[in-house]
């Protein structure tokens, strides 16, 4: 006589999956951690998930935003209020619907930035579009803000490194 | 391309659910109220194209992780 079986377990949610990396090698993450971007990101409409991954220096304000199934596409980002503290937006009806933000939902708010190859220090952010993730349903969004206070190219306020004093 | 004749307050459809109304014409300006589902984005065509052109820069910049290290922020004062 045999036991009946257990019920299947369900391991959709803590499954994991790998993310191959240019930069960061080969990664393990759970699938929950993922972040959906239906429409993709401007410029990049065909990678629709990501990952977000700490800098891996203390106390760096980057992240990196890893495209999932593109080794390649990797976004740096910041906080925007890390360095803009009164950095406001106005969320639309139709972008909270979008990414089922309800009215006491949390999202996360980050801003793509540009580093030149040439010169580094010259980096900027691009606050007038930012990124809206849904904390919960994981679902973001890249939205472009009315307000025109907020440039596609604001410098990151920066100091040069000098070489240490012997 | 398909080209309307429209005045003040007329509207035209696309789709099933996508309404744009004339507004306002002063002088070459239009104003236009759109009406769209959520998941249609509206924008200004230019802000749109530059907003695509800064994420390519971005992506096409964004260097090795150990060169982020070498810039270094100061946070703005006020």
């Amino acid at each position: 006589m045999s036991r009946q079986t257990s019920k299947p377990r369900n391991n959709k949610k803590n499954s994991k999956i790998k993310i191959k990396t240019s930069r960061f090698g080969e990664l393990t993450v759970k699938k929950d951690t993922l972040i959906h971007f239906p429409e993709g990101i401007y410029g990049f409409e065909y990678a629709k998930e990501y990952i977000l991954l700490e800098h891996y220096k203390e106390g760096s304000p980057f992240k990196w935003l890893q495209a999932v199934k593109e080794p390649n596409l990797a976004f740096v980002i910041i906080n925007p209020v890390d360095f803009i503290p009164d950095y406001t937006m106005q969320l639309t009806e139709e972008d909270c619907k979008f990414i089922q933000l309800k009215d006491s939902g949390d999202f996360a708010l980050m801003t793509i930035v540009t580093i030149p190859g040439d010169e580094p220090q010259k980096l900027t952010a691009n606050f007038k579009a930012p990124l809206i993730v849904n904390v919960s349903s994981r679902i973001g969004r890249q939205i472009i803000l009315e307000d025109e206070k907020y440039l596609i190219k604001q410098p990151l306020f920066f100091e040069e490194i000098v070489p240490a004093k012997k | 391309m398909l080209i309307l004749s429209r005045r003040v307050g007329e509207s035209i459809i696309i789709g099933d659910n996508i309404e744009i109304t004339i507004v306002d014409i002063k002088g070459n300006q239009i104003k236009l109220g759109i009406k769209a589902p959520s998941e249609i984005r509206v924008h200004r065509y230019e802000i749109y194209q530059k907003i695509q052109e800064e994420n390519k820069l971005a992506a096409e910049s964004s260097i090795q992780p150990e060169l982020l290290d070498k810039v270094v922020i100061k946070k703005q004062k006020k």
